[in-house]
């Protein structure tokens, strides 16, 4: 067994908070509105969604770089959410796809600083591109740590872990 | 215009050299695509890895040749071999990993094993149980030619191909602008990314070779973000870049800077002494003034390499992704992306040139979702009974073929424009020879 620090779960009432926070994300996510979104995330976010691979004992060899299809900061995630935001900027989205995001398994724990609450959870989503009416489903587990600013819930940090080796769809003009 | 009828056996027909008209089935014909496997595939030399992968003794990585899956492994003696990834006694795959170091190969089902340079080490009871009656040198992993360039490593399990060199020709001149402009030369960042296009692989071979038009078409308001130019310098620089039609199906474009744009816009300043020192005064010329490299090593490697910023605070730096495009079936494709840096630059340099290729070319980049779903509508609109009929237009050709820089510093034939459909249709153009010889 190794050393694993003992977390706290957090209050049903930080829970009904929480879960409340990701339900509302996964809305803005299918409705498209960006801007309310990043209303809710620190300036200061990381999102990150590193390459997944099949390996041997399941341990992916030591590398000193990470490939991955998200790497963001707040800047890139404004340029990002800019262009799917507005249906007439991008091919990718223009018709805009259709998503639905269904969240659960959440966990939620304190944080090592206060105010601070390390969630995971796994998210399915169901999505229809122009091109194909044949959905595409992205599975993935996330690692967040919110924060609490003012009294409000912010996404401080994000890495998705996605399912897929091999991505079945042909982008992947949304957020998880 | 249509093709009334064509001989199956004689696919290159579908491509009129004369006209530039090329019909539809090429990208969407199933029985086509079967031919191109055996024709194309696996008659050329195909890229399987960057030497950076497999740095090690026992390093492997399993990659895909045509529709064939193969092991690209750094044997213990220190060869870099490749081998049909499937056992000889019955043909079960031996890796089933995407990458690892091991001094074997073992086979899921008998437990037959193999050395990391394809001998058999061990079968399922002992040799002596064959009482002699079997060869066993004829149960080694069966191996592909290779061939490494300026640490591109390629296979080929056609015994009659020309070597690589031969194959690479002219495209060395440009393949060490990119890969070999430093001592050391390049490595890869980290493991392929990898997703699935909905078009024929050609769609993208042929993109990468470069077709400058749809740049703005598909990605002009996501280039006004990310790239500092007005949209119309944008449009006459890349009217005004060369494509050149390299030779054996490789072809790439450049775009150059517009007036004013400082040499080595993007580029590591602390590895330019590097390229003056490597690179003859021709290509430091292109180069220097590159804003856009892109190019596509017949028949399905490519790179795209030109710099960008996701963020007004921060000033653009050069990404450099590499990526093949594995052939899946006739509408589909496997798109694989590494991204590339000189092996001499800092680390934090590394990490911004990353992070900004995976903001804008892989499966979800900015610059990529847009080509995907273009790509897809090709495929769509050209698929059907009526639509497969018809002929895709590469007509610019007709006004851009006596075209020629005269005085252009690199090998092959350039042409004055990124819109010339030149470079692009020369791929097509070795598509159809490979096609017309295998039926012949």
């Amino acid at each position: 067994m190794g050393e694993s620090v003992q977390k706290t779960e957090v209050s049903d009432r930080d829970y009904r908070r929480i879960s409340r926070f990701l339900f509302d994300e996964a809305e803005l996510f299918e409705d498209k509105d960006y801007q309310t979104w990043l209303g809710r995330v620190m300036p200061n976010i990381s999102y990150r969604m590193p390459v997944r691979g099949v390996f041997e004992k399941g341990e992916q060899p030591q590398q000193k770089f990470t490939n991955g299809y998200f790497d963001e900061d707040f800047d890139s995630l404004v340029l990002r959410t800019t262009l799917w935001a507005k249906a007439s900027t991008t091919v990718a989205e223009s018709p805009p796809s259709i998503t639905r995001h269904f969240v659960t398994n959440i966990r939620a724990y304190d944080g090592e600083e206060a105010g601070g609450f390390e969630v995971t959870s796994n998210v399915l989503v169901f999505r229809i591109r122009s091109t194909s009416t044949v959905p595409h489903l992205f599975s993935c587990r996330r690692n967040d740590q919110l924060c609490e600013v003012d009294g409000v819930l912010r996404l401080a940090s994000r890495l998705v872990i996605m399912d897929e080796p091999v991505v079945q769809s042909p982008n992947l003009s949304f957020l998880v | 215009m249509k093709v009334e009828q064509f001989n199956p056996q004689r696919p290159g027909d579908l491509i009129d050299p004369a006209t530039g008209w090329v019909n539809r089935r090429v990208f969407v014909d199933d029985d086509i695509h079967a031919m191109e496997l055996e024709r194309v595939f696996a008659q050329s030399w195909l890229f399987v890895g960057h030497e950076s992968e497999v740095a090690k003794p026992g390093d492997y990585v399993t990659r895909t040749m045509g529709d064939d899956p193969v092991i690209l492994s750094h044997s213990s003696d220190g060869q870099l071999r490749v081998f049909l990834n499937a056992c000889p006694h019955r043909g079960a795959l031996v890796c089933r990993a995407d990458a690892g170091n091991s001094p074997s190969f073992i086979c899921p089902y008998h437990g037959w094993t193999f050395r990391n340079d394809g001998h058999l080490h061990s079968l399922a009871d002992k040799p002596e149980a064959y009482k002699n009656k079997v060869n066993f040198d004829d149960y080694n992993l069966v191996q592909a030619r290779v061939g490494v360039y300026a640490g591109l490593i390629f296979a080929t399990f056609n015994e009659a191909a020309p070597d690589l060199e031969t194959h690479l020709g002219n495209a060395r001149w440009y393949i060490d602008m990119f890969f070999n402009r430093t001592p050391n030369g390049a490595e890869v960042l980290g493991a392929p990314v990898k997703w699935v296009a909905n078009m024929n692989w050609k769609y993208g071979a042929i993109n990468f070779a470069a077709d400058g038009p749809h740049a703005l078409a598909a990605h002009g308001p996501i280039s006004r973000m990310a790239i500092d130019m007005p949209m119309e310098a944008l449009v006459e620089i890349a009217k005004n870049g060369p494509a050149v039609r390299i030779g054996n199906g490789h072809g790439c474009i450049f775009v150059p800077g517009p007036p004013g744009f400082p040499d080595w816009t993007g580029f590591d300043p602390a590895m330019v002494p590097l390229y003056e020192q490597m690179l003859s005064a021709g290509q430091q010329g292109l180069l220097k003034n590159m804003f856009n490299g892109v190019m596509t090593v017949f028949p399905n490697l490519s790179w795209v390499h030109f710099p960008v910023t996701l963020s007004p605070k921060k000033p653009p730096i050069n990404f450099f992704n590499m990526r093949v495009w594995q052939p899946t079936s006739a509408h589909s494709a496997e798109i694989w992306a590494w991204f590339i840096a000189d092996k001499e630059s800092a680390d934090e340099y590394k990490e911004a040139s990353l992070r900004l290729g995976i903001q804008t070319f892989t499966g979800a980049g900015t610059f990529d979702q847009d080509d995907s779903e273009a790509w897809a509508s090709m495929d769509k609109g050209s698929r059907g009974t009526i639509g497969r009929q018809r002929m895709s237009s590469f007509q610019m050709i007709l006004a851009s073929q006596e075209d020629r820089i005269a005085d252009f510093p690199g090998p092959g034939e350039a042409y004055h424009s990124t819109y010339s459909e030149m470079s692009e249709f020369g791929l097509l153009l070795k598509w159809r020879e490979m096609m017309q010889a295998g039926g012949a």
